[in-house]
Order: structure tokens, then C-alpha cells, then sequence
């Protein structure tokens, strides 16, 4: 979850720990897809054929990494904003059936909820890595 | 309705309403034929028929006449030779086409026998007819058979939609042969495109089973109906462990038979994420994964992606019309807790709403998932 911003509250509600002005705070879940190795390719074109469906939902590759037989693929789906998310805006409702339709349908790839790895681990670098090359390192011809 | 509407309507073998099919008619000559007409000149016969492979070349008109017996040869599309003869006399011209093929030089494999079929000797048509009736067929047909081409282009590599119509007129041609004009139902005669239609429906599987094989073909259609079955029960695709039972397999067999299912459907996974690794961005990834605990493994994801889905239907219920039918401050809630590990104050702050909120919100999901059994 990215965490930045105003937050509103009464004097009965908590006081929030951060204050970065001008800035919203936006709610990010975490998505994990476990595809096997071989159909790593496969679940990737999948996912990102639901991510173009929708441009309204904010979406990044925020973790890869590998374990046992699989591949671990996390992805993080914006809600939106705090405020959007306490009154189920379009937005975030939008999110909520784009999260509902990747765990139906991707289900061969046991989709699940996920803790989004931390920027600077190794899952977050590979991720960075195949964001940046794209469909370079799918295809087979990143430098 | 017109009395030529009813005559057209009829009632099918399973009680539906339906429409006659045509009976083809093709201009030739200046003279009009009816189906009937043509497929008189070749009447239908009962034989045996003879069939193998080979990878040499041979003329099968040179055996027919050096068979002994009465014998009719013709090309089918798929490559394999095949002969005809009188029925029952199907295994001694099994033996004499063997000892032929020994004699000439021609390996002959897996030669079978299929007694008692229907044929045709379509040599006593004349060649401008019996191409008129198969392109009449075929401009029949085409049009009204969408889903098969469909499937023929995405179950078959290199098949494309230009191809599937020069693909029907084999098709037909093949089959007319084995046409059985003098069957006869509650709604009269066979007809040839009413023959045609019921073995074009299952056309693309067996093109499939002669081009890939029967195992892998009867595989993909076992997940492909357990697919269509999860969908229509569950509204969502069946897991890798429901996959695996429906096969009775292992998840490690179910792996090897998908990659095969995957090859058959042009879905290939041709760059290994290995190159990825070599990269050094998966650089922590094991070497070897051969004695992982897979079952294990597949049991925890599968846990895993069902207290999800449980998740997701408390909270994402958009048909209902209960208050919350979409609840994302009860995922998020939810998400912060146990995926981010907040105590639920810290919970509130986050989503800047009173802790009581927060509470009630991760309760009213618990209370639903609870009921699922999964807790």
C-alpha cells in the first residue's frame, strides 16, 4: 500500500502518522499468480490481456520471483483513493471486478491475495527488470 | 404460414422443431441433376475396406488390378492408401496387399481391415458432376458451420481462415464415398448435407486426433469440458488440482500432458524464463527443483487461491442487493490486516475511518468466509 498524503478524520478519529501534503493516499492489493515454469509465458500474456481490458485501473508488476516449481508473479491492482475506496467510487468498484475476473478466470494459475514484496528486495528488482524490458525478455531478445 | 413453410418444418429425432435440408442440385451441361441422379451413376456398396500407411511412393491402381479380386482404390486427404473390396473378403486382400507390398519394394504399416462400410465407386461419375455436387455441398456448408471453422483455425498450427474452405472441398470429397443414400428416418431419406452436417461437427477433432495423436486430442478435450463444466458451476476456471482429478493424474503428469495440450494448441512456451534468470533477475532462484514436495506445494497454493475467491465473494457481490454488494473497504480493511499484518487500529487510521469500522468490516468478511469452512 502506498501511503502518502492528507488524511481527513474528526477529532474523535486517530490522528494519521503521515503528513505529506498535496499528496492522496491510494489503497494497492496485492495479487500473486503461481503459474508453473512452463506456463509461466502463457499466464503472463493472460494477465496482461485483463490489465488493457480496463485503463481505468491502475495496475503495476511489483513482484517476481520463483519458488519450487513456480512462478511468482505479483501484481499491484489500485483500489483508488481512501476516499474513493470508503464509498465504493467507479473507479474502485472497477478495480474490485478487475481483481474478481483475474481470480476467476486465472484460476489454472491459483491466483491469491499477497503481500506486495518491499521496493528494494530481489522480487521488486526483477519485476523493475522485466517492466523495463518488456516484451524484449518474453520474446527472447533483451540485451 | 405458408403451406411451403410447413412443408419445410419438421420434427427432429430428439422432438425439436426443425427445417428440411435441401436436397443439392447442380446445373451441368445445360441439364439440372439432383443428388439422387448423380449418386445413381455410383450406386452404394457394402465392402471391406483395406487401409495402411507407407512412406513410399506407389501407384495403388497398379495393386488394384494385380489383386486378384474385385478391388476399388481412391485418395483420401489424409495421406493413408485404402482399398475396397466385396465384404468378406476383407483379410485375404489384407494378406495379398501385404505380400504385394513385400514383392514391390513398398513397407506397408498398421494395415487394418474395416469390414462391412459403405462405399461408392465415384470413377463411374463423370469428373465435371461429381465436382459440381462437391462445390454445391461446400457452398452449403460453409456458411453455416462458423463454430467449426473456428475451431479447425485454433485447434490446428498453421490453419488459418483462407484455408478452411480448399479444406471442406477434402472434406466432402472424402466423404462422399462413404455416403449411405438409402437410410431413411421419420422425416424420409438422408440427404447428403444433412450427412455432411452430422460428420462436420466432428471434424476438427478427428483432423486433430490424425494430426496430433488420440491421447493428447482426448486430453484437451477432457479439460476443455471440465473447463466449460467449472464455468457454468463455480463461474470460474477449474485449478490445476481440479484439472489433475478430473484426469485422474498426478499434478506433475497433469504438467507433462498440458505442455503437450499447449503444443497441439499453438500456446507454446518457447523462451524458458531460465534466459530471464541467466539475466540475474530471478538470480535467487533455486537450480534444480526435483525434490520439491510438489503435492505440497499444490495443496498450499490451492488453499491459498480458495480463501481468495472466499475473500472476493464477501466482498464483491455485484447481482445482490444487499447494501454492500461491493464492499472494497471491507477488502481493503481485510487486506491491511492480514496481508499487511496492522493491528485494526492502525487498520482505521489507514483507511481514516473509526476502528469500530475497521472491526466491522473485517468481521462482516470473517463471518462470510467462516461459513465457506475454509477458517
Amino acid at each position: 500500500m502506498s501511503m502518502s498524503g492528507e488524511a481527513q478524520g474528526g477529532a474523535q478519529r486517530p490522528a494519521p502518522t503521515d503528513r505529506l501534503d498535496g499528496l492522496r493516499r491510494e489503497i494497492d492489493i496485492g495479487l500473486r499468480l503461481a503459474p508453473s515454469q512452463p506456463s509461466a509465458v502463457a499466464a503472463f500474456r493472460a494477465l496482461a490481456a485483463y490489465l488493457d481490458a480496463d485503463p481505468r485501473v491502475a495496475v503495476r508488476l511489483a513482484g517476481l520471483s520463483m519458488e519450487g516449481t513456480r512462478v511468482l508473479l505479483t501484481v499491484a491492482i489500485t483500489l483508488g483513493t481512501v476516499e474513493e475506496v470508503k464509498v465504493a467510487a467507479p473507479r474502485t468498484r472497477a478495480a474490485l471486478s478487475l481483481l474478481q475476473r483475474i481470480v476467476d478466470d486465472l484460476a489454472a494459475y491459483d491466483p491469491c491475495l499477497a503481500t506486495l514484496p518491499a521496493r528494494d528486495s530481489a522480487e521488486a528488482r526483477a519485476a523493475g527488470y522485466l517492466s523495463a524490458h518488456g516484451a524484449a525478455v518474453l520474446v527472447g531478445t533483451a540485451p | 404460414v405458408s403451406q411451403a413453410a410447413e412443408a419445410e418444418s419438421i420434427r427432429t429425432a430428439t422432438n425439436r422443431a426443425g427445417r428440411r435440408i435441401p436436397e443439392l442440385c447442380v446445373d451441368v451441361d445445360g441439364r439440372r441433376w439432383s443428388e439422387g441422379e448423380v449418386l445413381c451413376l455410383a450406386p452404394a456398396m457394402t465392402c471391406d475396406r483395406v487401409r495402411w500407411d507407407t512412406v513410399d511412393e506407389f501407384d495403388p491402381r497398379a495393386l488394384v488390378s494385380e489383386l486378384g479380386m474385385p478391388a476399388w482404390t481412391r485418395q483420401w486427404s489424409d495421406g493413408q492408401h485404402r482399398v475396397w473390396v466385396p465384404a468378406g473378403e476383407g483379410y485375404a486382400a489384407r494378406d495379398r496387399i501385404r505380400d504385394w507390398c513385400l514383392a514391390h519394394g513398398v513397407e506397408a504399416v498398421n494395415v487394418r481391415v474395416e469390414a462391412g462400410v459403405p462405399f461408392r465407386d465415384l470413377e463411374r461419375v463423370p469428373p465435371a458432376l461429381l465436382g459440381a455436387l462437391v462445390a454445391a455441398a461446400v457452398e452449403w456448408l460453409y456458411p453455416r458451420v462458423p463454430g467449426v471453422r473456428a475451431r479447425l483455425v485454433a485447434e490446428l498450427d498453421l490453419v488459418d481462415f483462407d484455408d478452411v474452405r480448399s479444406m471442406m472441398y477434402l472434406f466432402v470429397s472424402d466423404h462422399l464415398d462413404r455416403f449411405d443414400a438409402d437410410r431413411e428416418g421419420r422425416n424420409g431419406t438422408l440427404t447428403l448435407l444433412t450427412y455432411l452436417l452430422g460428420k462436420v461437427r466432428t471434424w476438427p477433432q478427428d483432423i486433430a486426433r490424425s494430426a496430433y495423436g488420440r491421447t493428447v486430442v482426448g486430453d484437451r478435450l477432457a479439460l476443455h469440458r471440465l473447463a466449460e463444466e467449472s464455468a457454468a458451476r463455480e463461474g470460474r476456471a477449474p485449478t490445476e488440482l481440479e484439472r489433475a482429478e478430473a484426469l485422474g493424474t498426478t499434478v506433475t503428469d497433469l504438467r507433462r500432458r498440458q505442455r503437450a495440450v499447449d503444443a497441439l494448441s499453438g500456446l507454446r512456451a518457447t523462451h524458458s524464463l531460465d534466459e530471464l534468470t541467466a539475466e540475474g533477475g530471478l538470480a535467487h532462484a533455486p537450480a534444480a527443483v526435483a525434490d520439491i514436495d510438489v503435492e505440497g506445494e499444490v495443496v498450499r497454493h490451492a488453499m491459498e487461491a480458495g480463501l481468495t475467491r472466499a475473500i472476493l465473494a464477501a466482498v464483491n457481490d455485484p447481482d445482490s442487493r444487499a447494501r454492500r454488494a461491493q464492499d472494497p473497504l471491507a477488502l481493503a480493511a481485510v487486506y491491511l490486516s492480514f496481508w499487511e499484518g496492522l493491528e485494526r487500529v492502525e487498520v482505521a487510521r489507514e483507511l481514516d475511518v473509526l476502528p469500530k469500522s475497521a472491526a466491522a468490516a473485517i468481521g462482516r468478511v470473517l463471518e462470510r468466509v467462516e461459513r465457506t469452512g475454509l477458517l
